[in-house]
């Protein structure tokens, strides 16, 4: 008896193992390939050099697309985790008749592929003022991240109890007062996850921006998309990793603010 | 009779007006005063003193501070502070920041406000100097209770009010927590609502009491009025440990009236304010005032069987049956002679503790 | 009276930015496609105004869009297998692991999420490129002479969509086997069923909502998906999602394209609309 759950332990274990290396080698791979000097992409690499870096870091082009890609993360994260928060809040907070209505059109976003936004986004906007600008694709991707933020604050909020506010409002707080005093302090971490949240997923986001992106708001994920439909240039392995980076750091930071208790509130 | 708070009419629905939590309740508390709402959970107990205390609106009804209309005045504004259930002492802020918070919301100036909190903490028996700068969670459950007390008080409210604060802690505590707790409203004065499921806690703190259920205020009055006068069945139930009967008053004269409960099973009762106006009554009998013996005591008594003896320690807890249908609780301390199941006992009581309930 | 309604309705108030939000850059979006799949279109010229149903009528007969939908719906099918099973073991792994280990699983599974989709789909590139990883060792061990190109054909198509849908469908069903109390499968051993018996009888079932959850997500993702097979397909691989984005982009058929959109948008929208019902359905018979 025994020894039949070791045995499916370690087959379990082993599974494990390999799935784990399934996901994570593409990183290590690109990883391993932007440090190779050579001009064509090879495995393994012939040497050890920040020669693409460098010409990452060089071209004119290239920083654009990091910077424009910081641009409409930062604007999206000013849209879309206020709405997200707010609505979810009210979700927690409270008892209404339409609430189960209202839940279901805060979460439509979400599981609509963002494929299809896209293009609708461009069909509606691809004609007026609004086209090719930052602000439609941060709007584009407040989307989807306000849905995603209003899943996940309402996760982080169950554990919120709302008393709290009450004393407050009971000892003499008005509404700011309460805001400042009470609420942000006890939900500063869920918050600061929610901004992280919002960042790291407008920064990589790629399907949408083909569509409504021009030259001059070239987001890094489509500048790699349009530079690999032409070439397998080295240097995109550099942006990749550029890419993945963003992708650590944040996830390093949220793990620290939220645990990852919250992040496997992730799925659906 | 200076009254600090006073309700009018006040009716609440919850659920698009499905449930009624409460139905046109009116009552008043005076200056110095503590009264207690009791009640079972879901009487509506907890959310009248959340209208008071602004929290919630009543759909109508009046709410009177001071002899002032604050109905529609926002809970930040309205001159009482709430004691919560589960305390909601600020996790992320210190004993002192917690006391203090009230006073720095109304802006009052930072000397003031040490010396006030200073002082709250003295009053409540917490030395400022040891627990000023402890969080709530570094607290025993006890002192949790004395600052979120001393968190109301530091206010100086014209009535602060109680959401059964001492439930979460354990009986022994809680036993100290409600003697202490009623030492300090007394000393310093201080108008208080209570609201409790717990019917001791109620005794103990209690000047004045109503008993609320499913929204309505049933009867209010001193502890010792609805124990010993309930005026229906459901507070004679709910108050002690009640023995109630069907009964069918047979004659009446003068203060007493004969009360035939079953088959020839008649009982003696006294009578001092008005007479019953129906022939069916009810009658309440509470199981401490009942005493077993083996000859009679008293004019009144029956004879029975016991049932079962259950020892509980400081008091023993029989039922004995008068016949097949007719049971009776009987408590009695555990002291002198004790019965056991099986044995042939006489039932004893005087009729001045039966009273009769107005069906 | 409009104070009054947000008085009373506080709700609304914090509602209100995301709903704002939504039905001008969501929902309008989406009605004028409605409108835009009745527009005259021309190829190269985007849409003329006015209104005809010979769009939809294009759709019917469009033999070669029918050969892409029918493709990306056998795609759909080894996508949501692997997808599961994989998932699945991961996320029993996980749930049955705590502290560290724990930890570093779910770091693992979640990581990937915020990498663009654009690198995992050039990281298998360069992992089935002729000189890439796999090539190199398979040479090296002496299994083939030649390196050969290994990507651009269905099997890189469906491993890169794996990739992409694993993290999602690994939470969704650790979040439901999270939630099987666990005396349950103790109380099945205690009543002498075998490890293998109580994962069939017990566990299996209990986490059938987290399943088909996960199985309708893999569906979404793989029917409009658009970056990855156009990275790591060949032509024969064009998906729906790909000759969407050509009618939208190279074609500019912008009416012809909206009507493409609307019938994958029907297509994404009753496939989760079912196995929502579906999961409440197992969700309720698991409870019990």
């Amino acid at each position: 008896m025994g020894k039949t759950i070791a045995k499916s332990s370690i087959f379990l274990n082993f599974a494990c193992v390999l799935i784990s290396a399934f996901i994570l080698i593409p990183v290590v791979i690109i990883f391993l390939t932007s440090l190779d000097p050579a001009k064509y992409i090879r495995f393994p690499p012939s040497g050890f050099s920040l020669l693409w870096y460098e010409y990452f870091f060089s071209n004119k082009v290239w920083q654009n697309g990091l910077l424009n890609s910081v641009y409409v993360a930062v604007l999206n994260t000013i849209i879309s985790v206020p709405c997200g928060i707010l609505a979810a809040y009210a979700y927690r907070k409270y008892t209404f008749k339409l609430k189960n209505i209202f839940n279901t059109i805060m979460i439509i976003p979400y599981v609509t592929p963002s494929l299809l936004v896209g293009i609708a986004l461009l069909m509606a906007f691809g004609r007026t003022i609004l086209r090719g600008t930052y602000f439609i694709v941060a709007i584009a991707h407040a989307l989807w991240s306000t849905s995603f933020i209003y899943i996940l604050m309402q996760a982080a909020l169950s554990n919120y109890d709302f008393t709290y506010e009450e004393a407050a409002k009971d000892l003499g707080a008005n509404l700011f007062q309460m805001f400042s005093e009470v609420t942000l302090p006890l939900l500063k971490s869920a918050f600061i996850a929610a901004i992280l949240f919002a960042f790291i997923s407008s920064f990589g986001e790629v399907t949408m921006a083909i569509f409504l992106v021009t030259s001059k708001t070239v987001t890094l994920p489509v500048l790699l998309w349009t530079s690999l439909k032409y070439e397998l240039h080295p240097v995109a392995t550099v942006a990749s990793v550029i890419c993945i980076i963003f992708a650590i750091v944040i996830f390093m930071l949220i793990t620290k603010f939220f645990g990852t208790g919250m992040l496997s509130k992730i799925g659906m | 009779m200076d009254i600090a708070v006073e309700t009018r009419n006040i009716t609440k629905r919850f659920e698009k007006g499905r449930v009624v939590a409460l139905d046109n309740v009116s009552i008043y508390v005076k200056k110095g005063e503590i009264f207690t709402l009791l009640g079972p959970s879901g009487s509506g107990k907890s959310t009248l003193l959340r209208i008071i205390d602004g929290l919630e609106e009543p759909d109508s009804g009046d709410v009177f501070i001071d002899g002032k209309c604050v109905t529609h005045v926002p809970a930040h504004k309205r001159d009482v502070c709430m004691v919560f259930q589960r305390l909601a002492l600020f996790p992320h802020k210190n004993v002192f920041e917690n006391v203090a918070f009230g006073l720095k919301m109304h802006k009052i100036d930072k000397n003031e406000i040490k010396k006030r909190v200073e002082e709250t903490l003295w009053k409540v028996e917490l030395n400022p100097e040891i627990y000023a700068l402890r969080f709530p969670h570094q607290l025993s459950g006890g002192e949790m209770q004395r600052v979120a007390l001393a968190r109301a008080l530091v206010l100086r409210p014209a009535v602060i009010l109680f959401d059964e604060p001492l439930s979460s802690l354990d009986k022994r505590l809680r036993d100290k927590m409600r003697v202490e707790l009623k030492q300090i409203l007394k000393r310093f004065n201080l108008t208080a609502i209570y609201v409790t499921h717990d019917q001791e806690e109620a005794f103990v703190l209690s000047d004045r009491m109503a008993i609320i259920n499913k929204g309505k205020i049933l009867q209010e009055g001193t502890p010792r009025e609805l124990y010993e006068k309930p005026q229906s069945s459901f507070i004679a139930n709910f108050l002690g440990d009640t023995n109630i009967f069907k009964g069918v008053i047979k004659q009446m004269k003068g203060n007493l009236v004969i009360i035939e409960l079953q088959d020839g099973i008649c009982i003696t009762a006294n009578y001092t304010e008005t007479p019953p106006i129906s022939r069916d009554v009810l009658v309440s009998l509470k199981a401490e005032k009942i005493v077993l013996s083996d000859r009679p005591l008293f004019e009144n008594h029956l004879e029975a069987t016991v049932k079962e003896a259950i020892f509980v320690g400081e008091k023993i807890i029989y039922v004995v049956e008068l016949n097949k249908e007719l049971t009776l609780k009987v408590i009695e301390k555990n002291f002198g002679k004790t019965w056991r199941k099986g044995d042939r006992v006489l039932v004893n009581w005087l009729p001045d503790d039966i009273i009769l309930i107005p069906e | 009276m409009k104070v009054n309604v947000f008085q009373k309705h506080r709700y609304l108030v914090l509602y209100l930015p995301a709903l704002i939000l939504f039905s001008v850059f969501f929902l309008t979006p989406f009605v004028l496609m409605i409108r835009m799949s009745f527009f005259i279109g021309k190829p190269l010229h985007c849409y003329i105004e006015g209104f005809t149903i010979e769009n939809y009528l294009r759709f019917l007969r469009d033999f070669y869009v029918h050969t892409r939908l029918m493709f990306t719906l056998q795609l759909s099918a080894p996508v949501i297998f692997l997808t599961l099973v994989l998932a699945y073991i991961m996320a029993y792994a996980i749930s049955r692991s705590s502290g560290i280990k724990r930890l570093i699983l779910i770091c693992v599974t979640i990581f990937p999420i915020w990498i663009n989709l654009v690198v995992i789909a050039f990281s298998w590139q360069v992992i089935f490129a002729r000189y890439g990883l796999i090539n190199f060792f398979l040479t090296n061990l002496g299994i083939i002479d030649e390196p050969t190109p290994l990507g651009y054909n269905f099997l890189s198509v469906v491993i890169g969509l794996v990739h992409v849908c694993l993290p999602y469908t690994i939470l969704t069903l650790l979040s439901v086997l999270d939630n099987i109390d666990p005396t349950l499968e103790e109380a099945a051993k205690d009543l002498g069923a075998t490890k293998f018996k109580i994962f069939v009888e017990v566990t299996l079932p209990m986490s059938m909502p987290g399943i088909i959850t996960g199985a309708a997500f893999c569906f979404v993702w793989t029917m409009s998906s658009f970056v990855i097979p156009s990275f790591l397909g060949s032509p024969l691989q064009k998906t729906i999602g790909i000759e969407i984005a050509n009618q939208v982009l190279t074609a500019l058929n912008w009416p012809y394209g909206s009507v493409l959109s609307i019938v994958l948008l029907c297509i994404t929208s009753s496939t989760l609309l079912i196995s929502n019902i579906l999961r409440e359905r197992t969700a309720r018979w698991a409870k019990q």
